[in-house]
């Protein structure tokens, strides 16, 4: 149903997409089935969908670390399509290198790029203030808190200002707090640097919050049941945004369409 | 203990901002200083207590020339320390530690980079060193003096050989536990292999090593130490071997001292590297 839709600038298209595993048995499993869906330029667009529909899966192809069955996915700039270090990849592990501090740890992708050392700091510097790492600088990952180390990994990643950012749910492990906190956070940048987001996660009120456009994958294997458009202006206010009634219908929409998919796939079990 | 560092790191992980990471700081900076203090003065305390006993001891319940105690042993420990010959021991055995130890460390550090880097190799040579590992390689000393002679190169070869295996053992399973994610995340970024192995493999594979290095001092001390007991005409286990004999125990204890000194030497400056090395690890 979302194969046909049209757009001007597309940013990520996938088509037909689909990905089998070999099981260590022999046998193989069905992750993804004829996902297909255009993500337009510099729109937040976000999936989500019940535990093991291969969500990650979908991103690991569209970074370029799994290689799918068949169909394909595409990132791509003005009919270009995106090298690998245009694209940033963001998981739920922030993956900081323990014996760096936090700025050489944002250092590290204009390190391998050869930026020259002085711009290196200056955006590295710059990036830390701009995710809220002012004063942290020279702290190891250790030193950090949950939170701030994810802050720190969303910095090293936009540091080079990737074209496509991928999202796989990467505050699945933080404190309701802290997690409302840096979706501000990650709104502000990409409201500034718009950037187009593929954003994976299970939880609908960020999904809401966050989101131009809500995909909803049903269970194993994965296909888009449907894709909801997310009407509520910006910028948005994160911490209040379940207060307002489109919210409360938006949210009543996603989890109809997610509970009569986890009904059937109960169905499917019995 | 565990359950204790489990709640503590997962409590740093909950800490929503600066402010109370400060607070922390500011409690920790007493208290620690009044701890180290008292187990300081405890530690004194024990070694005082323990070496009353032995003087205790000494004559009146175990024969004097059996134990030495404290007293001799501090007044033979003056005598030798003017002593040339002693300074010759001395200089012959910490030739043969450094050698040993340098010449261990170094071989087992490549030997143990190359074959975990080339993971068919791993898997050839692994159970061949493990199995190798398990010869007691003291036992070897006899047989060393045959190849390498009654002089330093013997003593030199015995300790390279037991520091090479625990250097090489640290080594292997370093580069086999190198963090995957770590590495595809610079893989990501694209990073060369030099790159990666400069900055992910190399950070990450120093922990284990330096821990072989400083625990090689020791090792190596037993190499040598065991070595010159089989047969040697100089060096300080050739001169406690000699003051067993002649039933000096004071002698005796005053060469475990000066072994024991240089062996906390060898491994305190090992150790300064290490802190620099690895000082984000250090809290």
């Amino acid at each position: 149903m979302t194969g046909s839709l049209v757009v001007d600038k597309p940013a990520v298209i996938t088509g037909n997409l689909s990905h089998r595993f070999q099981r260590p048995d022999g046998g193989t499993m069905d992750v993804l089935e004829d996902v297909s869906f255009t993500v337009r330029e510099k729109e937040f667009f976000t999936v989500v969908g019940p535990s093991g529909c291969g969500k990650s899966t979908l991103l690991n192809v569209a970074s370029g670390l799994l290689r799918p069955t068949s169909g394909d996915i595409r990132l791509l700039k003005d009919d270009r399509a995106l090298e690998q270090e245009e694209i940033g990849y963001i998981t739920q592990d922030s993956n900081l290198f323990p014996w760096l501090t936090a700025i050489q740890n944002v250092m590290m992708p204009l390190e391998i790029r050869n930026v020259p050392k002085k711009e290196r700091l200056e955006r590295a510097t710059e990036w830390l203030d701009l995710v809220g790492l002012t004063g942290f600088a020279d702290h190891y990952p250790r030193q950090l808190s949950g939170g701030m180390q994810k802050r720190c990994s969303i910095a090293r990643t936009l540091v080079h200002e990737p074209e496509v950012l991928l999202m796989d749910e990467p505050f699945g492990a933080l404190d309701a707090i802290t997690k409302a906190t840096l979706q501000k956070t990650v709104l502000e940048l990409w409201e500034k640097r718009q950037t187009s987001v593929v954003f994976i996660t299970h939880d609908l009120t960020e999904a809401i919050a966050l989101s131009d456009r809500v995909a909803v994958m049903t269970g194993r294997p994965g296909r888009i049941r449907a894709v909801v458009d997310i009407d509520i202006e910006r910028p948005r206010d994160v911490y209040n945004i379940t207060d307002l009634p489109s919210f409360k219908a938006l949210r009543r929409e996603l989890w109809q369409l997610l509970e009569t998919e986890l009904e059937s796939g109960e169905a499917a079990k019995r | 203990m565990t359950t204790n560092m489990h709640t503590l790191v997962r409590g740093q992980g909950r800490r929503p901002g600066g402010s109370q990471a400060r607070r922390s700081e500011g409690l920790s900076v007493e208290h620690p200083r009044r701890r180290k203090t008292l187990v300081m003065v405890t530690r004194i305390a024990f070694i005082a207590f323990v070496l009353g006993l032995w003087q205790f001891l000494s004559g009146r319940v175990v024969e004097d020339f059996l134990i030495s105690n404290p007293i001799d042993v501090a007044v033979k420990l003056y005598e030798v320390a003017g002593d040339s010959e002693m300074h010759h021991n001395i200089l012959i055995t910490g030739q043969e530690l450094v050698l040993g130890w340098t010449l261990g460390s170094v071989a087992g550090a490549v030997v143990g980079w190359c074959i975990g880097a080339v993971k068919f190799l791993g898997e050839v040579l692994e159970p061949i060193i493990i199995a190798i590992n398990g010869i007691p390689k003291v036992a070897l000393a006899p047989m060393f003096l045959l190849w390498f002679g009654l002089g330093i190169g013997s003593k030199v070869a015995i300790s390279a050989m037991i520091v090479f295996f625990l250097v090489f053992n640290n080594v292997y399973t370093g580069m086999r536990s190198v963090p995957q994610p770590l590495v595809d995340v610079a893989k990501a970024m694209g990073a060369s292999r030099t790159y990666i192995v400069r900055r992910v493999v190399l950070p990450s594979v120093s922990v284990p090593l330096f821990a072989a290095l400083r625990a090689g001092v020791p090792m190596a001390m037993i190499g040598v130490i065991a070595a010159e007991f089989v047969s040697a005409d100089e060096g300080l286990g050739h001169y406690s071997m000699a003051a067993t004999q002649q039933f000096d125990s004071a002698g005796l204890f005053a060469a475990i001292v000066i072994i024991v000194a240089m062996v906390v030497t060898g491994t305190g400056i090992i150790g300064i590297f290490q802190r620099r090395a690895l000082a984000w690890m250090k809290d």
